[in-house]
């Protein structure tokens, strides 16, 4: 097992890159990749969908005709073609905002997100916006777990919905999932809340990667994150907790409704490679993240990686 | 034996190893959803479908008949006035449940956060969403005369608003008269206003809002509470017919 090996193997995944361009780079064929020992698992995911079921209107002044579930949908199942390998994510505030929520509290956004076939989401400041029973009242829609690590619900009737973290088996892949809420003081109506208790986010985040990659053996850990991007002042966000963690590998958050271009590359307190990443908001966008994981090698990971934007 | 221990120690080996998947590359986008990105999923489209006729049908569900057509203006107009009387009414209402008893002296609502105006006739429940496509709860917040005096700096800065329970007379860009339920405005007494969280918040440059004694949220959602509030009025056999008064005028 010489540099050799590694460096013809970064050296095949280069050429398999190079070999194509827009959504095509992300087509690498399957047998190529398992010839060479290497798993794919394509991450899927949006936040923020705030009930945007159908396409922006046509009177939108910034997004007209973009968007729509059904349109993602299909997307969705382009990718699981290409790949069977996918995990399809969301960071919360899947509630409130077209009338879509003020007539059904969230039963159709969590019926579409089911019959996508939604992994997880997490939940956001306007989940509550019906109060813990608008909650109560439509969680059994979703097919899928809302994961939450720091918000306490043990003092009220949700006590036993959300579990505080998530493990997938994706093809010889762990996956450990934990989510991450916005502090509710302030920014919800206590009376919407009610018992419910913020627990703090790095705190949290230290022991549940750790948790995740030392006693359940994760191969990724992944942070749904409800907390925004980044703030002006030293509030926590994901940028801010991507620099304090140790074994997290992806920070895919939301609440700020930011379209990045394309993911963020960070360092993470040992300085080792973490991204974050944030897809608008209202199923505008999706955002798409591929780790290629090596069967066999033993070596540090090669630091190589693209950022590809589809230009249209 | 001992080789099939040594066997055993290398299957294991061999299993530890599957355990530890190393990242060897990472690519990703974030993707774009319009247009030719993808084909429509029909099986969302049929999920949908009933939803979104129900939805319709609900949207034109009729909840006022209003005489004239209720015009969106400055100093004032029959649109804001209409919604300020209306938020005043239901403040109290709120109010006199409270333990606080914390009636309101005057009621506002932000001009810019009504995004149409209401035709003459018929009004639907898809025209007050039209009108009021945000999310705001109603607040009632106690300030003192002092502040409510900036509050009406700044109303008359921006040419007007919608506003309910005073008088306001602008004179050269400035302050004349300022009553607040017939009375001159007292800067060391405490007033109740009722209004949105998104300006109780600071929002649209009311910082001065800011400055409160004291803060009720109510969970009423402002639009649910114009749409029941018209609906019980149309009931009831009632119309729409709000009139100006000079509530905000030029001396």
């Amino acid at each position: 097992m010489g540099g050799s090996t590694m460096n013809s193997r970064r050296k095949f995944i280069r050429q398999l890159a190079g070999a194509s361009a827009g959504l095509a780079f992300m087509n690498l064929p399957e047998r190529l990749l398992a010839a060479e020992d290497l798993i794919r698992l394509s991450i899927v995911h949006t936040n923020d969908i705030h009930c945007h079921i159908d396409p922006f209107p046509d009177t939108d002044p910034s997004y007209a005709g973009q968007g729509g579930m059904a349109r993602l949908s299909g997307l969705v199942k382009q990718i699981r073609q290409e790949n069977e390998n996918v995990l399809l994510l969301d960071a919360g505030d899947m509630f409130q905002g077209t009338p879509y929520f003020n007539f059904y509290n969230g039963e159709l956004i969590l019926k579409v997100m089911s019959e996508m076939g939604y992994d997880a989401s997490t939940i956001g400041n306007h989940e509550f916006d019906n109060g813990l029973d608008g909650i109560s009242n439509v969680i059994d829609f979703a097919r899928f777990p809302l994961i939450s690590s720091n918000y306490d619900f043990s003092q009220t009737s949700l006590y036993d919905r959300f579990p505080k973290y998530a493990v997938f088996h994706k093809r010889g892949i762990k996956v450990g999932l934990y989510g991450l809420g916005i502090e509710l003081e302030g920014l919800v109506s206590k009376k919407n809340y009610g018992d419910t208790l913020y627990l703090d986010p790095v705190k949290t985040t230290i022991q549940m990667e750790s948790f995740l990659k030392n006693e359940k053996k994760c191969d990724l850990v992944i942070c749904l994150s409800h907390l925004g991007l980044s703030y002006r002042n030293n509030k926590i966000s994901d940028t801010v907790l991507a620099g304090e963690t140790h074994f997290t590998d992806l920070i895919i958050g939301g609440h700020t409704h930011t379209f990045l271009e394309a993911p963020l590359e960070m360092k993470n307190a040992d300085g080792k490679r973490i991204i974050v990443n944030q897809a608008g908001w209202g199923g505008l966008m999706a955002g798409r993240i591929d780790f290629i994981l090596d069967k066999v090698e033993k070596n540090t990971p090669i630091a190589y990686s693209q950022n590809l934007h589809i230009v249209s | 034996m001992k080789n099939s221990f040594l066997l055993i120690a290398f299957i294991f080996g061999l299993l530890s190893c599957k355990s530890t998947l190393i990242i060897q590359d990472i690519h990703m986008q974030n993707i774009p959803n319009y247009e030719n990105i993808s084909t429509i999923d029909s099986t969302i489209v049929q999920l949908v479908a009933p939803y979104k006729q129900n939805l319709e049908t609900d949207m034109q569900e009729i909840i006022a008949i209003s005489t004239v057509e209720l015009v969106k203006g400055k100093p004032e107009s029959l649109l804001t006035n209409y919604l300020a009387d209306l938020l005043l009414e239901e403040g109290s209402r709120y109010a006199y449940k409270h333990p606080l008893q914390p009636l309101p002296d005057l009621a506002y609502l932000n001009y810019g956060g009504l995004r149409t105006q209401l035709p003459k006739g018929e009004i639907t429940v898809g025209k007050i969403f039209e009108l009021m496509p945000f999310e705001n709860e109603m607040v009632l917040i106690q300030l003192t005369g002092a502040d409510l005096y900036e509050f009406a700096v700044r109303l008359i800065s921006n040419g007007g608003d919608c506003v309910s329970g005073i008088k306001l007379g602008i004179q050269d860009n400035k302050i004349g008269t300022f009553e607040i339920d017939g009375n001159p405005l007292n800067h060391t007494a405490l007033y109740w206003v009722v209004t949105n969280n998104y300006v109780a918040e600071g929002g649209d440059g009311m910082t001065m809002l800011l400055n409160r004694k004291k803060y009720i949220q109510t969970g009423i959602k402002l639009r649910d509470c114009f749409i029941d509030h018209m609906r019980n009025e149309y009931q009831t056999g009632r119309t729409i017919s709000p009139k100006l008064d000079g509530r905000i005028y030029y001396e």
